[in-house]
């Protein structure tokens, strides 16, 4: 079984470099799912909460400690710090999937070599850069991951898959003693 | 052979002396030493046995195509085999064996294999064990044998204890090879700002370069650019590191063997690190390789590449030799020749050619070598050392005319020209273009993102390697020049390797494949018994094949084949080249993903519960279950029959979190559902839940679940464990390629809910204490739902049964999943609840008769499993065609029924059933899908699909465990062994 460890940690990759892993409260996260116009019907709903729709899946919107993801051509993720309601209409479905996610945060200068290990993503801050995500694939399991600042990253998990990814995460690591 | 280390010299460093240890004797060496060079340097001649007739063989060369020096690293659990002496850097303390040998290397009992080599020439394994042996015992008896007496290494049984890991990385300009090519190309690329990856397999840049005498322009050259190279920041240099693989889109397999000169990998280094690089483009200066010449004892110790032992003597300051014959067909041996006779060996040097360029022949003539030209060697002398070599005149084609000669020396260093290096290039492209000019394929100098430079191309000399890099880089900056040379091997070089006698013989074994002990015979058997197809041939002898890939032997082989036939080399053809270019190890491979990693597992968010309290765990999928919750003592049959009785008794509680559990949402919810379960789902009124079954195309049965609907279009699906990624995959596939006017989105929420079922008679009574709501029957009956708090936790609560108990799910937020559990097994105390696992679960469901993965596996039918009735005949849904077909409708089809087994021992599940006194042959009627044994009724039952099942109720049939040599007596029952008219879960 994967182990369990006690976050936050922080450890050195292979080249030396530090990370300290930790977990933080995903918040609420809720997605917007729709069809045809759902572009128009998801700006109209988060502009209720002066939110907007991203135009790409790279960059997100974001507003205080609102952020909103363009996941799919037809859905969003949005994550808040209070619970926002979306009613569902016939263009737009919403779905409570806060419970559905874990979130780590990877901050320390060896932040995007560790991920380099594990993800076949080029983390170089060019490509990368702050304030961007990518949605991508960690040890087969589908991941969402965002760049805070140059050396700090969050991914975002699957509930029930977080157990073992973030072990996965630290056996890259040489744990501080 | 009489190497001696001189006394200057070398690039090793002098100034410290370790030790190595080589069959059990110790030797002296210098860091920048590879333990070939080391052992040299110590008087060792004999560095492995051959692979087939286990013939003494020494060093070849003095890079990776070493074919012969495989040894044994190390001890223990850090044991690796086949490790090319000449690849392996010295550390103080590094421990090697020999291989292939016994009782030593120097007398090796396998040798009398080579007495019977006229038995075990090309396709000795197929004549032999096909013919007049029936059957394959005598192959059987034999290949015990065989693997102990040929073969190369041993591996280790014990577990690796190094740590190995996996990395991505991308750039720019991926260049292989950090030769004078490859610098060159790097620096240019570099300074245009380019992010470069520079690769070399040495732990040295510099290629070639080293070999030269040290102090030379060239040294200048290397340590000038290398100064620049490690300043530029976009440029990374990855010495230690292989690049095996070349696929498409640029991806690259490399391998860092970051920590394999070291004794012990330092704490949290990886022993070695596999890259995976994607560039957008690449430049190859991965360079070529000698080719030997081919003659009788042309693999007596003592026979070297003219190349290996000029690095041996320059760079490792090793001379191999005092007498040194030098053979060759090309004017690069010539270097090495007047190398070698500066440093005060006696040299003579034939050469195939009878003519030749002059100003190496006055510069070989002024360092006081005896020039033979118009001669080769046609055999070499000695056992297990060179004595001599016997040389025969050859015309200007090459054959040999004239008498023998004898002369005598201690080494012989032979070119017969060179191969480049293109495997990487051609594992992308393919076949590479015969240069008859060079007698080598070569890769075009550019193809889509690949450029090739240097000797892989056939460049002059360093200097137009360099200039070739240059350009590939960008041109950009500056290119210092190096000195032009004139020992050019494609200029006049005579496309000769093999030397035999004017009759074609040769007096003696003649080696072109020396990993696998194929020689000329070999081929030229092949030959004779029709091969034709160089691809053919490669299998046929082994030639080319495993660790070496052929990097001293393809050529020489495919020219002899061309030869035999009286065709041009293009015609015979290559062979194709495949990753991995040299030898990866599996660790490098697997990296973390082993073990608990090996792939990711997936955790309930009540697992730690199931931890603390004992329980036995099994895989489910990704899932890790609680399997059973053992009391001291108990087995897994004790446990399951305790935990299933005690739910029929009391009650009890499973963690049913993996049940595949999808939002399907919009206002077509409805009409959606309606098309993929085979009952309807738009009546379905919101508060209630459905069970509902779903087909494939084929009719087939897919999965099965109850789906509640919670709204207007809001729908609750859930799926079987096992199937619930292909469920939603499949959901997904059709709304967005058949029906895309369907407004419906799915979306997995088995991460959001966690799920506990609750069974038995005192079930009701648990959950109204802990949520305070109605639920008697008439508040919530039999697949209805209600919205229940559980210590502040909003839950759902449905009710239904799998167990065919009184019995309810409650849906959690996942990240409250453990609170729940912990409060019903507190509000459970009064009650006797207990925790019970799959296993038990299993058991409750085969007395009840519901179906599960044992039986929806792909081959059953609605019918088969007796759900016809939930077929609506008012509507299509997927499958309701095909499920049709006359095959699917054949009243002797398998189908359910359930089996009482009669006496003490259970029936195995996939045992098959037979009719009373029949012969018990073939596939029989039908097979066991579940077996148990039930508390309830207190006999062993199984799930089974019987051909004509329910017609048979009451016959006892014959249960037969093949495998396990097991044959039983059942009766044929309802599958419904427990409460088949419901009583209890509609309670």
């Amino acid at each position: 079984m994967a182990k369990k460890h006690n976050l936050p940690l922080r450890g050195v990759n292979s080249d030396g470099a530090s990370v300290q892993v930790n977990e933080v409260e995903v918040g609420y996260l809720v997605q917007l799912a729709g069809w045809g116009n759902f572009a128009d019907a998801a700006d109209k709903a988060l502009r209720s909460q002066s939110l907007s729709i991203p135009t790409d899946y790279r960059a997100p919107v974001s507003r205080g400690m609102m952020t909103v993801w363009r996941i799919a051509p037809d859905r969003v993720l949005v994550r808040s710090d209070s619970k926002l309601e979306f009613a569902s209409t016939n263009d737009l479905v919403a779905l409570d999937l806060s419970q559905a996610r874990v979130c780590l945060t990877l901050d320390g200068p060896g932040t995007a070599g560790l991920l380099s290990r594990v993800i076949a993503l080029d983390f170089d801050e060019l490509l990368f850069p702050i304030g961007t995500f990518v949605q991508t694939s960690l040890h087969h399991v589908g991941v969402l991951v965002e760049r805070q600042r140059r050396d700090q990253l969050t991914v975002i998990i699957p509930t029930t898959w977080a157990r073992s990814l973030t072990d996965y995460l630290i056996s890259h690591l040489a744990l501080a003693v | 052979m009489t190497a001696r280390r001189l006394s200057y010299g070398g690039r090793i460093d002098r100034y410290r002396t370790i030790t190595v240890e080589f069959d059990g004797r110790s030797f002296a060496a210098h860091p920048g030493d590879s333990l070939a060079s080391a052992l040299l340097a110590g008087g060792q001649t004999i560095f492995a046995r051959s692979f087939k007739y286990h013939r003494p063989r020494g060093l070849m060369a003095a890079g990776v195509e070493e074919p012969n020096a495989l040894v044994h690293l190390r001890d223990g659990a850090r044991h690796e085999p086949n490790a090319q002496a000449t690849m392996v850097e010295v550390f103080d303390g590094l421990k090697a064996t020999p291989q292939n040998a016994w009782p030593s290397l120097r007398f090796d009992i396998g040798a009398v294999n080579g007495m019977l080599s006229r038995f075990f020439g090309a396709g000795f394994y197929y004549k032999t064990f096909i013919g007049p042996f029936k059957g394959t015992g005598f192959w059987m008896f034999c290949e015990k044998f065989i693997r102990s007496a040929a073969g190369m290494g041993q591996a280790t049984t014990l577990g690796d204890p190094d740590h190995y890991e996996k990395i991505n990385a991308f750039c720019d300009v991926l260049v292989v090879g950090a030769g004078p090519a490859g610098i060159a190309a790097a620096l240019a690329a570099g300074r245009k700002g380019e992010n470069v990856i520079l690769v070399e397999q040495d732990h040295s840049v510099g290629g070639a370069l080293l070999s030269a005498v040290p102090g030379g322009v060239s040294d200048v050259w290397l340590k000038k650019a290398e100064s620049e190279l490690r300043d530029i920041s976009n440029v990374r240099i990855l010495t230690r590191t292989t690049a095996f693989g070349a696929y498409d889109t640029e991806v690259f397999g490399l391998v860092e063997r970051s920590q394999d000169h070291v004794k012990a990998p330092e704490v949290g280094k990886p022993r070695q690190r596999y890259w995976l690089v994607r560039s957008k483009r690449a430049i190859l200066a991965t360079g070529a390789i000698e080719r030997p010449l081919v003659f009788a004892g042309n693999d007596v110790p003592g026979v070297m590449l003219a190349s290996a032992v000029r690095k041996y003597l320059n760079r490792y300051a090793v001379l191999p030799g005092d007498r040194v014959l030098v053979a060759t067909n090309n004017d690069s041996a010539y270097v090495a020749a007047i190398d070698l006779a500066k440093a005060g060996a006696k040299v003579m040097l034939c050469d195939l050619r009878q003519k030749g360029p002059k100003s190496l022949f006055a510069r070989a003539r002024a360092a006081g070598i005896d020039l033979k030209l118009g001669h080769g060697i046609v055999k070499a002398e000695g056992g297990k050392n060179v004595r001599g070599a016997r040389l025969i005149a050859v015309d200007a084609k090459g054959k040999a005319s004239g008498k023998e000669i004898s002369v005598s020396c201690d080494l012989i260093a032979t070119s017969g020209g060179w191969a480049p290096a293109l495997h990487l290039w051609s594992q992308r492209f393919g076949k590479p273009e015969y240069h008859s000019n060079l007698d080598a394929f070569l890769p075009p100098a550019e193809r889509g993102a690949f450029t090739c430079v240097g000797s892989l191309v056939g460049a002059t000399s360093a200097a137009e390697s360099a200039m070739q890099g240059h350009t590939a880089g960008g041109s950009v900056g500056k290119l210092d020049p190096l000195p032009e040379e004139d020992d050019f091997w494609g200029r006049g070089l005579l496309p000769t390797t093999v030397i035999t006698r004017a009759n074609g013989t040769t007096p003696g074994k003649a080696f072109v494949d020396f990993q696998h002990d194929v020689k000329l015979a070999d081929i030229d058997q092949a030959h004779m018994e029709g091969y034709v197809s160089v691809e053919h041939l490669k299998r046929y002898t082994t030639l080319g094949m495993a660790a070496d890939q052929g990097k001293t032997s393809n050529l020489n082989a495919l020219t002899r084949m061309a030869s035999l036939r009286g065709v041009d080399v293009p015609n015979v053809g290559a062979t194709t080249f495949r990753p991995p270019y040299t030898p990866v190890t599996i660790g490098a491979i697997v990296g973390n993903d082993h073990g608990l990693h090996f792939q990711p597992t997936r955790l309930s968010t009540i697992h730690d519960w199931h931890m603390e309290n004992g329980a036995e765990t099994i895989e489910a999928g990704a899932w890790l279950r609680p399997w059973y919750y053992p009391a001291k003592g108990e087995t897994l049959r004790d446990s399951y029959i305790r935990e299933a009785a005690h739910v029929r008794e009391h009650v009890g509680i499973v963690d049913v979190s993996t049940l595949g559990k999808i939002a399907v949402q919009g206002p077509d919810a409805a009409e959606f559902l309606n098309r993929v379960y085979t009952n309807g789902f738009k009546t379905l009124p919101v508060g209630r839940l459905r069970y509902g079954v779903m087909l494939r195309e084929d009719g087939f049965v897919l999965d099965d679940g109850a789906t509640a609907r919670l709204g207007e279009n809001d729908y609750f699906m859930s799926t079987t464990t096992a199937n619930a990624a292909k469920v939603l995959a499949g959901a997904e596939l059709l709304l967005q390629a058949a029906w895309r006017d369907l407004k419906v989105h799915v979306t997995t929420v088995t991460d959001q809910w966690a799920a506990i079922a609750i069974a038995g008679p005192k079930s009701r009574a648990v959950l109204a204490d802990l949520t305070g709501a109605d639920l008697s029957k008439e508040a919530l009956p039999n697949n209805h739902f209600t919205n229940v708090v559980v210590d502040a936790v909003p839950c759902r609560l449905h009710r239904m049964s799998y167990s065919g108990e009184l019995a309810y799910e409650i849906y959690i937020p996942a990240k409250s999943g453990l609170k729940v559990w912990e409060a019903l097994i507190k509000a459970g105390v009064p009650y006797k609840l207990k925790p019970y696992g799959t296993e038990a679960m299993g058991a409750l469901r085969i007395e009840k008769g519901h179906v599960a993965g044992s039986e929806i596996e792909g081959r059953t039918t609605m019918k088969d499993l007796g759900l016809e009735g939930f077929a609506s005949s008012k509507k299509a849904f997927i499958g309701s065609v095909l499920r049709r077909r006359p095959l699917l409708e054949d009243p002797d089809r398998p189908s359910l029924v359930g089996l009482e087994i009669v006496g003490d021992v259970g029936a195995k599940a996939g045992s098959l059933l037979f009719a009373m006194n029949v012969p018990k042959k073939g596939h029989g009627e039908g097979w066991v899908s579940s077996a148990t044994y039930s508390p309830a009724l207190k006999k062993n039952i199984a799930l089974a699909l019987l051909s004509r099942g329910p017609q048979r109720f009451g016959e006892t049939i014959e249960v037969v465990d093949f495998v396990g040599n097991q044959t039983l007596q059942a009766r044929v029952v309802l599958h419904h062994f427990f409460d088949p008219e419901g009583h209890r879960q509609n309670g």
